[in-house]
């Protein structure tokens, strides 16, 4: 199964290795990967294409815990809400 | 006033009065501000042990639990603590001293990167770059450890940090309480999750609560109780579940592995199985695929990634699970359900409860464990705290005590930490001074972290050890024999030392037990002491837990006791 996916994530010190860890270890190997800053001051878009024999949604529901992923959107468009979104925006 | 008396104030403030730690270079400046503060700092010999008992002083109050240490291998050693309270759940905050801001990446004395090395451990972390960044920090990880699904966060101070002047230097706390927080994850539960569950319920013959850890974390055991009396459902319980029903008669246990043999029967029959904040753990489970294999579930959870993680739900409601169980409960009552459906199956239940429940006797005059720890549950208060550390007598503490609420019952169930016991037993104590503590533990697992019998002495902390001793690592014999051909390997403590003057060294008082006659002596002399004590009881080397489900096998093959 391959699956793209962008996420809005606040830029703090670790984020972009907290988020590949978790992308790593849920079982997921990287295909292709941009990070670029965001024009919202102080945020990353981090465009992530990957690959797996599990579920999309085993990664997706691990990604949005993190502290600094505001919002993920798959590349069917549907848009998820970072779990801490509220209290970090 | 400088970075750490800065910190130090804002712990206070937040309500913190105990911290669990040890001191260092590159954390001295924490220190020398916690001798003008009120908090109470409490010496444990070895980071690991400052880290389990900040974990054992949450677990078993709800509160934040916090330890600090210094860099280097101070931080290090904190990362099993770490982990124990990751995979468990329980809220505690990290403190550790770093080399000054201009040193790190250059290889600095006492100089690791533990940020980057406690990544997969903790909930969220920090590593401070200004001064003035600190209030902010450290109220958004007291809030993150507390709040949703609980779990440790860490925040790494350089030095400089530490010493640097802060420019607003008055407190502000945060907003939360630091006691888990009951509302914070506000309910999602929408009405047609709750009509699906309520349609599923009335469709169902053979409907069986699975009950996990996180009703307990969520304050929700009342709420959890009301619903199964009113319904009338049974329920089993994961390891970190057990208290969570009371004693409600159709709680048929823990199930699993080591599970009670009606807990694993009636889950292999149920039809419906509705998961109360378990998370489908392996040890729980068994073979995947064969676990409730004729059953449609229903996952309430508070962490949506657990939903349909390994089994999948038909309708998963996520939200604080008290707030859910409310609802459930309302929803429930209003109906005025028939639950007339499914008393056949609760009967059948109960029958499966007495026909497999526990044997005690046992031939001959040696202390049989079983019976030692059911008569210690009896014999003790009912609000009496057990810590267990993990191996052979964790499971039979599981199987053997009864308790009232899951906050009595500190086991380390995720990491399966050996060593937990003694300092989570410590933490429980100075978080509940007048309770009875409990330490269960085995000879292999004491040792592990025996250097807090000096901090027991030095607190004068009325905990109670009860150590089993085999005189081997007993859990990993036991596999040796089951599953690799009597081929024991490293598993043989027969050169244990005097374990009743070891005790004794460290200033505590012991006494040792071998025969069967002893046992309710024996710990009658236990729980009457008021001072730290040991009691030292030999068990047969070669006594099992039973049953035993194999590694990859089904609950129901479960293994049992082949009598001589």
């Amino acid at each position: 199964m391959k699956a793209s996916l962008t996420m809005l994530v606040r830029q703090q010190l670790g984020c972009l290795e907290r988020i590949l860890r978790v992308v790593r270890h849920r079982g997921f190997t990287i295909n292709d990967l941009s990070v670029t800053p965001d024009a919202l001051a102080n945020h990353y878009v981090m465009t992530l294409s990957v690959e797996s024999s599990r579920g999309i949604n085993l990664l997706t529901n691990q990604l949005v815990k993190l502290f600094e992923v505001e919002e993920l959107t798959l590349d069917s468009g549907q848009k998820v809400k970072g779990v801490n979104y509220a209290k970090s925006a | 006033m400088n970075g750490s008396q800065y910190l130090v104030n804002a712990l206070e403030a937040n309500g913190i009065k105990t911290l669990f730690g040890y001191p260092g270079g590159a954390i001295m400046p924490v220190y020398d501000a916690l001798v003008d503060s009120e908090i109470e700092h409490i010496l444990c010999r070895h980071e690991q042990g400052a880290a389990l008992a900040a974990d054992g002083y949450a677990r078993s109050s709800g509160k934040l639990g916090v330890c600090i240490a210094t860099s280097g291998p101070g931080a290090t050693n904190l990362i099993t603590g770490l982990a124990n309270a990751y995979l468990d759940s329980i809220p505690v905050l990290a403190i550790t001293g770093q080399v000054a801001s201009g040193l790190i990446g250059t290889d600095a004395f006492q100089e690791v990167d533990i940020l980057g090395m406690t990544f997969a451990v903790v909930k969220q972390s920090y590593l401070v770059e200004d001064v003035n960044d600190l209030p902010a920090i450290i109220n958004e990880a007291m809030s993150i450890a507390v709040e949703g699904r609980p779990g440790p966060v860490l925040i790494d101070i350089p030095k400089d940090i530490q010493l640097n002047r802060i420019q607003t230097p008055v407190v502000q706390p945060s907003n939360v309480s630091h006691q888990q927080s009951i509302h914070s994850t506000a309910s999602q539960v929408s009405e047609l999750e709750v009509k699906t569950v309520l349609e599923l319920l009335a469709k169902a013959h053979r409907p069986l609560a699975y009950v996990g850890g996180g009703v307990g974390i969520a304050e929700a055991e009342s709420e959890l109780r009301s619903f199964l009396q009113s319904s009338q459902i049974p329920a089993v319980s994961t390891l970190k579940g057990l208290g969570a029903t009371g004693n409600y008669h159709l709680n048929l246990g823990m199930l699993g592995m080591h599970g009670l043999k009606a807990a694993n029967f009636a889950v292999q029959e149920c039809d419906l199985l509705i998961n109360f904040g378990a998370r489908f753990d392996d040890r729980a489970t068994g073979k995947l695929n064969q676990f409730a294999p004729n059953a449609q579930v229903i996952h309430f959870d508070t962490d949506v990634a657990e939903v349909n993680k390994l089994k999948a739900a038909y309708v998963g409601v996520i939200g604080h699970l008290k707030s859910s169980l409310e609802r459930l409960n309302q929803s429930f009552h209003q109906m005025q359900f028939d639950n007339a459906r499914w008393i056949a199956w609760s009967n059948w239940c109960y029958e499966q409860k007495e026909a497999h429940a526990w044997q005690y006797e046992k031939p001959g005059d040696v202390i049989y464990a079983p019976r030692l720890i059911n008569t210690l549950s009896n014999m003790s208060c009912s609000n009496a705290f057990i810590s267990c550390d993990v191996g052979q007598h964790q499971m039979w503490v599981a199987q053997h005590c009864q308790f009232e609420q899951q906050r009595f019952h500190l086991s380390s169930g995720g990491a399966g930490t050996m060593g937990y016991g003694l300092p989570a037993a410590i933490g429980a104590q100075l978080a509940h001074p007048n309770a009875v503590v409990i330490n269960v533990c085995g000879d292999g697992s004491f040792a592990m972290n025996i250097q807090e019998l000096m901090t027991l002495k030095r607190y004068s902390l009325p905990v109670k050890i009860l150590l089993l001793d085999n005189s081997s690592l007993g859990m990993v014999r036991q596999w040796q024999h089951l599953f690799f051909k009597d081929r024991y390997s490293e598993i043989d403590l027969s050169d244990n030392p005097d374990f009743v003057r070891v005790a004794e060294a460290f200033g505590l008082v012991a006494k040792r037990i071998n025969k069967k006659a002893d046992e309710k002596e024996g710990l009658r002399w236990l729980l009457q002491q008021d001072s730290p004590a040991l009691l030292h009881v030999v068990i047969d080397s070669c006594e099992n837990v039973w049953p035993l489900v194999p590694p990859g096998a089904s609950n129901c093959d479960m293994l049992e006791e082949k009598l001589k």
